[in-house]
């Protein structure tokens, strides 16, 4: 159905519709970047917690080796 | 009521300062321990062995084994930045830098262990967990390659030992650049050496070399530990700002990152496993976090370079030698496999692989951690002595 539309836009409308979704393209690939590294700057600010997280390494190792004797039961 | 705050604030901020002042004070005090305690272990070893250091390690002159005795302290002990100082110690007390080689090559995979084991604190949720134990898993992947790259021609050419001997020779034993003339750590570490020795030989006249060796591990071991805990509270923000300006820079800056926050906070453990949780959120990807962990392989170095400094004398180019070769290698190791495209994407793949099938079932990750961090090390020394 698209398809028929643009099969009968003249050649000139057709270039401009073009340049218009590429640079739309442009701009939702700039948005998505932005909220990337926005979300990013974000996980950054949680970096205390993390340093914290990173001295529980015996209660995760013991976790983990419940799971595992869990799924070798199953 | 608004002056009562601003001044109760200020009094706060002051306290805040006069705190921190003292913090850094504690770090400086516990670096001069770990530098005294590295002298101890290097006093007490050459005491114990009387020159034949070179004996007593004989079973490591297989360098597997060598390696093994690296991978094994450092993923028992949780640190490489220890182990490579008391190779240090030892090096100082008369063990052939040859045979440490391998083990600080060992301190490397060993370290590996401690953000494998925070990335399964993402058990309970499937794709955290397969994106944190990639993030942690990349960074074994690598040294491993590094280990399989480096140690085969390291055992025929020696040429980390060769150019760290030379550097070592420039810097301790040059004309122009001699730190002889600049020996100031020897008369600060002295004393509290001479300390221990009198409280070793109170204990037992006869063991007193072994327990000095003993004091000084102690030692680096509790002061890495707190020095670690410190610098994490004192780096935090630091750390942050790094983080945040690195952030778009591309993988060079990664590296950069990585290596400076290691240094700040003395730890390549803290690094890697800070990383995981950033990985394991899905923010980060697993190309963006790589570079940083790369980082903190040349930012540990820091600590055995440091730890070298403790030595004076004929055998201070031998620790400074040593501790130039876990410099180089690291180094050397992210310029060839990490500047090398198709050798990059190795560690990078086999991370995903291996995280895929980890999530499916959870025995491939207890048994990867076993078969890397104890039984293949086991197996190629082994096999070694099979070939010979």
């Amino acid at each position: 159905m698209e398809h028929e539309n643009f099969s009968s836009l003249p050649q000139k409308k057709l270039k401009k519709l073009i340049k218009e979704t590429e640079n739309m393209l442009e701009e939702l690939k700039c948005e998505l970047d932005k909220r990337k590294t926005h979300k990013q700057h974000e996980e950054i600010d949680h970096l205390e917690e993390y340093f914290e997280d990173a001295d529980h390494n015996l209660t995760n190792l013991k976790k983990f080796i419940q799971r595992v004797i869990n799924e070798i039961k199953k | 009521m608004t002056n009562i705050s601003a001044s109760e604030i200020k009094i706060t901020s002051s306290d805040n300062l006069a705190f921190r002042i003292f913090q850094w004070l504690f770090v400086i005090f516990l670096i001069y321990l770990l530098i005294t305690a590295v002298g101890m272990i290097g006093s007490g070893f050459k005491g114990a062995t009387k020159g034949h250091a070179t004996d007593l390690f004989a079973f490591a002159t297989n360098p597997f084994m060598g390696l093994v005795i690296g991978v094994i302290a450092t993923a028992m002990i949780q640190s490489s930045s220890t182990v490579t100082s008391i190779i240090v110690g030892l090096v100082a007390g008369g063990l052939p830098v040859e045979m440490a080689v391998p083990m600080v090559m060992g301190a490397n995979i060993g370290t590996t262990i401690t953000n494998t084991i925070v990335s399964l604190g993402h058990i309970n949720r499937k794709k955290e967990f397969r994106r944190a134990f990639a993030a942690a898993t990349v960074h074994d992947f690598f040294n491993l390659m590094a280990v399989v790259i480096f140690l085969p021609i390291e055992i025929i050419f020696h040429p980390l030992q060769k150019i760290a001997g030379f550097l070592a020779e420039y810097f301790v034993g040059g004309e122009n650049l001699s730190v002889k003339g600049l020996d100031f750590i020897k008369p600060i570490t002295h004393p509290v050496i001479s300390l221990f020795k009198d409280l070793s030989k109170m204990i037992s006249e006869q063991a007193a070399d072994i327990l000095l060796v003993v004091f000084g591990i102690m030692i680096i071991f509790l002061t890495i530990i707190f020095i670690g805990k410190l610098l994490k509270k004192l780096m935090v923000g630091r750390a942050k700002e790094i983080m945040h300006s690195s952030i778009g820079r591309g993988p060079v800056s990664g590296i950069f990152s990585g290596t400076i926050i290691t240094v700040l906070v003395q730890s390549s453990s803290t690094t890697t496993s800070l990383m995981v949780p950033l990985a394991g959120s899905g923010v980060f990807k697993l190309k963006q976090i790589y570079p940083f962990t790369l980082g903190a392989n040349i930012g540990t170095t820091i600590t055995a370079l440091l730890a070298a400094t403790a030595i004076s004398g004929p055998s201070a180019i031998l620790a400074l030698q040593i501790a130039l070769v876990h410099f180089i290698y690291n180094f050397s190791a992210v310029i060839l496999i990490y500047g090398i495209k198709g050798l990059r994407k190795i560690p990078l793949n086999s991370a995903l692989w291996l995280a895929r099938l980890a999530s499916e079932r959870k025995t491939v990750a207890l048994l990867y951690m076993l078969g890397v961090f104890f039984v293949i090390p086991g197996l190629l020394v082994f096999l070694y002595e099979l070939t010979l």
